[in-house]
């Protein structure tokens, strides 16, 4: 690598600054309005106990299921050669930049009741997955999934198939060598991707109202408490948005720290 | 050959700068067309929205610019700085609030009503027949959340009524209540009249139903306001009258 340079070109740098203060300056200006004083009120307040619960069970139950499904799918995508591969590639990527409210329309068209899979899920077995904390985790995992797969086949990738191989010539099972090699080389970017999915489904807004409703103490993360809290009480309000952003910045600087950074 | 990645990049930075700067020079001068009213309304008013258009163009009034959302935000929004020439809302406890905030014009006036109904799924999946069927749990029910007036309306009538509602979703708005109630995904909801009208969907009749209703308030932010003025007028009143809303 090249050393950093000491004399950035004025054309660049104000650009660069006004991009810096268009992050910067809303989350200034939410830590400037935050009701530090009654903080740890507002944050004990029953109603946000509550979405603090549902929260942690929708992140972390997603955050399991991003795991399990999640690094298959990242395996299958760094090697499994097909002909659709970009096209599948891309399928999995979409949620990353799909707007979360069309997301949660194409869930709710998908597994609702009336829905393409969710009719009979509805029929054979009697689930039906929107209003219920399952749906909420579905949305969440949905937008989640893509932040630990792209994670992942990454690192897969340019770990490459030696140790794999050498397994395999050593008469290790496919599966076995994809357990004991394959995972543990890729470690430290499972748990990068972890951290990150994690951190997106605890975010989670669009698909999850949109989907799977909102209801206290089911449903009501703390997103959509946040959101209901604006119209009703602003410094509650505040008060979930700077416990979000301690959060989600606490993961970033752990994964800058410990992680992305050897 | 050295000179192509560079003009690529200028190319490519000048296709997108240039928009964003016109963008933002249009969107910042705000009101493009100062002859046309800007409205912030309640969600449960856009129903109307392209009958009260037609009926302002033939007048020679300009259409407004509408601003539809929970009369919780507009007002929030109102507060916050949002330039507004005709401020509506659903209930007058939002209306209140911005008055309280000194936001609101000299007068204020109430231009029409609204009541709840209780609406069922296409072909009434769960059977239900009567108000009393919102406290059962095993069906699925939405009503909106109490911070906006059709959930305030809605506690207000079940309370008095004795229903006590398992409620399977609480939503934002009545929009967004209603399209969940079309999709089948839910049982039955209280939505109001209006928002039934337009869905076409079906109304499970509910005595004392109506005596329950709330009231939209309009204040005119600039002056004189040609929109509140029509709203208030008989082809106005008529209008409102045909998409559900008075008594």
């Amino acid at each position: 690598m090249r050393p950093p340079t000491r004399h950035a070109p004025t054309p660049l740098l104000i650009p660069a600054c006004i991009g810096l203060l268009i992050v910067a300056v809303p989350i200034i200006g939410l830590l400037q309005r935050a009701p530090w004083s009654s903080l740890v009120v507002q944050l004990t307040n029953p109603a946000v106990v509550d979405a603090i619960g549902v929260s942690l069970i929708v992140s972390i139950v997603s955050a399991t299921l991003c795991l399990l499904l999640g690094l298959p799918l990242a395996w299958a995508l760094a090697r499994i050669e097909l002909r659709g591969g970009r096209l599948i590639r891309a399928a999995v990527m979409l949620p990353m930049v799909l707007p979360p409210v069309v997301g949660g329309t194409a869930l709710l068209f998908a597994l609702g009741r009336r829905g393409l899979v969710g009719q009979w899920l509805d029929r054979w077995f009697g689930i039906t997955l929107p209003f219920t904390t399952a749906g909420a985790i579905l949305a969440a995992t949905f937008v989640a999934l893509p932040f630990f797969v792209t994670t992942v086949e990454a690192a897969l990738r340019q770990n490459g198939t030696d140790l794999e191989e050498a397994a395999a010539v050593s008469g290790a099972r496919p599966l076995v060598a994809f357990l004991t090699v394959t995972v543990p080389a890729s470690r430290e970017s499972i748990v990068a991707g972890l951290a990150l999915a994690w951190a997106r489904a605890l975010g989670e807004f669009g698909a999850t109202v949109t989907f799977a409703g909102n209801l206290a103490g089911r449903t009501r993360t703390l997103p959509l408490q946040t959101f209901l809290a604006l119209e009703s009480d602003p410094e509650a309000a505040l008060a979930i948005s700077v416990l979000l952003l301690t959060i989600s910045l606490g993961v970033l600087v752990a994964l800058r720290g410990r992680w992305l950074v050897r | 050959m050295s000179q192509r990645p560079l003009a690529a990049i200028l190319a490519l930075a000048a296709a997108f700068v240039i928009p964003t700067i016109a963008a933002f020079a249009l969107a910042a001068s705000g009101d493009d067309d100062p002859d046309r009213a800007l409205i912030l309304a309640p969600s449960s008013l856009a129903v109307a929205q392209d009958k009260l258009d037609a009926a302002l163009a033939q007048l020679g009034i300009p259409a407004p610019e509408w601003v539809f959302a929970g009369s919780q935000t507009i007002v929030a929004q109102l507060i916050d700085g949002a330039p507004a020439d005709l401020l509506l809302t659903a209930n007058r406890v939002t209306l209140d609030r911005a008055r309280d905030a000194g936001v609101t014009g000299a007068t204020e006036v109430a231009f029409t009503e609204n009541h709840l109904v209780l609406a069922v799924a296409e072909g009434n999946p769960g059977n239900v027949a009567e108000l009393a069927d919102l406290a059962d749990p095993s069906l699925l029910i939405g009503v909106c959340a109490t911070t906006v007036p059709c959930g305030r309306l809605a506690n207000e009538m079940t309370t008095a009524l004795g229903v006590n509602v398992a409620a399977d979703t609480e939503e934002p708005n009545v929009r967004s209540l209603s399209t969940k109630l079309v999709a089948g995904e839910l049982d039955a909801s209280l939505i109001y009249r209006t928002d039934a009208l337009a869905a076409g969907v079906e109304v499970i009749d509910v005595p004392g139903i109506a005596d329950y209703r709330t009231t939209y308030w309009g204040t005119s932010l600039t002056g004189d306001n040609a929109v509140l003025d029509f709203l208030l007028s008989a082809e106005g009143q008529a209008i409102l009258r045909s998409a559900g809303f008075g008594s």
